[in-house]
């Protein structure tokens, strides 16, 4: 019994060490939302506490409602892309024969898996006004385009779900594997078409994994900041500032670092709000 | 043969003394050691002064480089905040007030005193590190801001004479149409930076040349900060003119497409199209003298001169307007308020700043000097473009070193937005910027000039 004692203390207390760690942060940034602290000038020195003027004045904030609302564009676009896009190759990848599959594995999961500012500077070279893309349009004679000036906010969308699609192809790829090659084979027999398979077969059987996706890829993507921050910094004008991006702007560049825990507070109810609706569809999908 | 209880015991002893030594020397040895952050383009400069410090003092340099790529003043800014700054580090002459008023720095008054160098200091160089009559940084490098390099060969197609020497806003416009009409493939006819990506670069390299030319000099009306009434300028007409310039190189003229301003790295951008003769006419900082070629493919410094031609910006032209204006920034080196043993670090301070050390690395880097006895030193008096650019630091000025700058200066870049991109005039956006001001300091330190 002491034994087990010892034990459960041990290897619970890794588990213990970062939720301290994480609840004094927590709680430091909960204290900051409510006071005029800054990271330079006077208030970064002897900070007020204001009560809930930061979170009064982000209700009135036109760049906050801007922020989300690209973030809204921006998540739902590439979350309903990168599934798609990721079904659609797991389905590929899990047909015999397809010669090109390993090959197509290897180029989506490379772009999942280089570095983050690597992956914004192959972007940004590839649409950039003199780039590979541009060089593509005008071979089949389009002329070239100003993509981060005209068009910043699809790039961001397009570049993310290139760079990310890997991470549900994969997902997909391993729930696929678990449907039973009997249930096709009896479809088969049935005379079902490829696409009968997939709609009343391969999607019902894996539409768990396609949720548990889905609310990943949300929240990956909510929060994601690298990607559009190094890509246009929120521009031109505030046309991708998505909420992340904002966030960094109050915090970093304005410095003021209670408004920004506020803002991300309301990051954080979202997002749980969100979460909590996917969690409560996969219920109802496990009791179907 | 000695018992294992006995030897047990003997190796227990043994390891507690040398505990107890080892951490005696390290305490000793804790007094003679400071920390040192600096950027790797400052590595050359900070390095061989790091060696000289030990050599001199025998204290040691707990080094801290901070990288090519990193948002340096982010990194110190968030370190301070932190409580992990190092003892001697690089602070921006913009944010001086900022640091001082967050109670960042150590003053610096009682060592510049006894210093015999600082009055080798140009009084404008002196005020950059400087807050309320108080010194805490000393300026390590300085430029002049408000140059317009051109591309010789593009200059020499579109048959611009040369030498140019732009009179007035309107021959900087007239030549940047000239260029656009005659020669298609230079997409940018004229550069400026611009906005919130650009960050402070857009105002200090960008509007701020602008606002300082823009009306009559009398008084702070070309300025942000009204250092008479002690309050922010939020409208005036330099202002509106600085916008107005920006929104018909921009939105008007399309001389500059946004896109270089959003591209993922601003600087490298700029300069790659300039080195690329895909410029006509670019705004920026003399430093960029050298920094337009990354060090690998750097043409020595007479070939340069075959490519690269500048002038001083001139003024907006209307009537009482100064014929050119310049203002400069530039990096300050600071010791820390809770720096652990002020005397060394002012000691690393004083050895950094040697005339000879900084006279050497700033003609090596392309930066002007703020010491008047540089010239003194061969490698810097004999460098012509040093020298002659050196002449536009009597009409320099700087940042106003007041706190809330950063601030005002984030909404300055929004504003040039709006002209740029969200298609408002000058006055909508300078009524925008005002009342941004205003929201942030308050109506009654706000004032409009008109």
């Amino acid at each position: 019994m002491r034994e087990n004692t010892k034990l459960t203390v041990s290897m619970l207390s890794p588990t213990l060490i970062f939720l301290f760690f994480l609840l004094v942060a927590v709680g430091w940034a909960i204290y900051a939302s409510f006071t005029d602290i800054m990271l330079l000038g006077p208030t970064a020195k002897s900070p007020q506490f204001i009560g809930l003027r930061n979170y009064e004045r982000l209700f009135k904030d036109p760049f906050f409602f801007n922020s989300l609302i690209k973030s809204v564009i921006y998540t739902s676009s590439v979350v309903a892309g990168q599934c798609v896009l990721g079904l659609f190759l797991a389905v590929l990848m899990s047909q015999k024969g397809v010669k090109i599959k390993s090959a197509v594995a290897v180029a989506v999961t490379l772009c999942w898996i280089i570095p983050d500012i690597v992956k914004v500077y192959t972007w940004g070279a590839f649409a950039h006004y003199e780039g590979t893309l541009n060089s593509i349009l005008r071979l089949v004679g389009v002329s070239s385009v100003r993509w981060f000036s005209e068009k910043p906010l699809e790039v961001c969308i397009i570049g993310n779900i290139w760079s990310g699609t890997a991470f549900s192809m994969i997902l997909f790829l391993s729930a696929l594997e678990t449907i039973p090659p009997q249930i096709y084979e009896a479809a088969d027999i049935d005379g079902s078409s490829s696409w009968q398979k997939f709609r009343y077969i391969t999607l019902p059987l894996a539409a768990p994994v396609i949720l548990v996706d889905l609310l990943l890829i949300t929240i990956w993507t909510f929060g994601y900041f690298t990607f559009v921050f190094g890509l246009t910094g929120g521009g031109p004008g505030h046309a991708t500032e998505i909420y992340p991006v904002f966030i960094y702007n109050e915090a970093f560049r304005l410095y003021k670092i209670g408004y920004g825990a506020a803002v991300s507070f309301i990051m954080t109810a979202i997002v749980g709000m969100i979460c909590i609706g996917y969690l409560i569809l996969l219920r109802r999908l496990e009791k179907v | 043969m000695m018992s294992r209880r006995k030897m047990s015991k003997k190796i227990l002893v043994l390891s507690i003394a040398m505990l107890l030594v080892g951490a005696l020397a390290v305490t000793g040895f804790a007094q003679q050691v400071i920390s040192v952050q600096y950027g790797e383009p400052w590595k050359d400069l900070f390095e061989s002064a790091i060696v000289e410090f030990e050599k001199t003092t025998g204290a040691k340099v707990d080094r801290m480089l901070i990288p090519y790529g990193v948002d340096m003043w982010e990194k110190i800014a968030l370190d301070f905040a932190a409580g992990v700054a190092s003892d001697v580090l690089m602070v921006d002459g913009f944010t001086i007030a900022d640091c001082v008023e967050a109670g960042y720095i150590h003053k610096l008054d009682g060592y510049v005193k006894e210093w015999p160098d600082w009055g080798q200091y140009y009084p404008a160089f002196k005020a950059m590190g400087s807050y309320q009559g108080h010194v805490y940084g000393i300026t390590l490098e300085t430029s002049a801001n408000a140059i317009l390099w051109y591309w010789k060969p593009n200059f020499e197609k579109a048959g611009i004479p040369m030498p140019w020497k732009p009179k007035d806003w309107d021959e900087v416009l007239e030549t940047a149409e000239r260029i656009k009409e005659r020669l298609p493939d230079v997409e940018y006819p004229l550069y400026i930076p611009m906005g919130t990506k650009w960050g402070e670069g857009a105002t200090a390299c960008g509007i701020y040349s602008e606002i300082l030319g823009a009306d009559t000099s009398e008084g702070d009306r070309n300025r942000l900060w009204n250092y008479t009434t002690g309050k922010w300028i939020g409208s005036s007409p330099a202002i509106e003119r600085a916008l107005n310039f920006y929104r018909e190189v921009l939105s008007v003229r399309k001389l500059c497409p946004t896109e270089a301003m959003y591209a993922p790295d601003v600087w490298g951008e700029w300069r790659r199209l300039m080195r690329e003769g895909k410029i006509g006419i670019g705004q920026g900082g003399a430093w960029e003298w050298a920094e337009f070629w990354p060090e690998a493919i750097r043409p020595p410094e007479e070939q340069r001169a075959d490519f690269l031609g500048w002038a001083p910006l001139p003024g907006s032209g209307d009537p009482g307007t100064p014929p050119i204006q310049t203002i400069s920034g530039g990096w300050t080196v600071a010791m820390k308020k809770e720096a652990k043993n002020p005397d060394l670090a002012w000691e690393f301070l004083r050895i950094l700043n040697s005339k000879e050390r900084l006279a050497k690395w700033l003609a090596l880097a392309g930066k002007l000097s703020m010491r008047k006895d540089s010239a003194e030193v061969p490698e810097y008096g004999e460098n012509k473009f040093l020298m002659e650019i050196g002449k536009l630091l009597p009409y320099t000025t700087y940042r106003d070193a007041v706190a809330g700058y950063t601030t005002v200066s984030h909404y300055l870049q929004q504003a040039m937005e709006k002209v740029a991109v969200d298609g408002l005039s000058a006055a909508e956006a300078t009524e925008w910027y005002k009342n941004k001001l205003i929201e942030e300091f308050g109506k009654d330190q706000v004032e409009i000039i008109r």
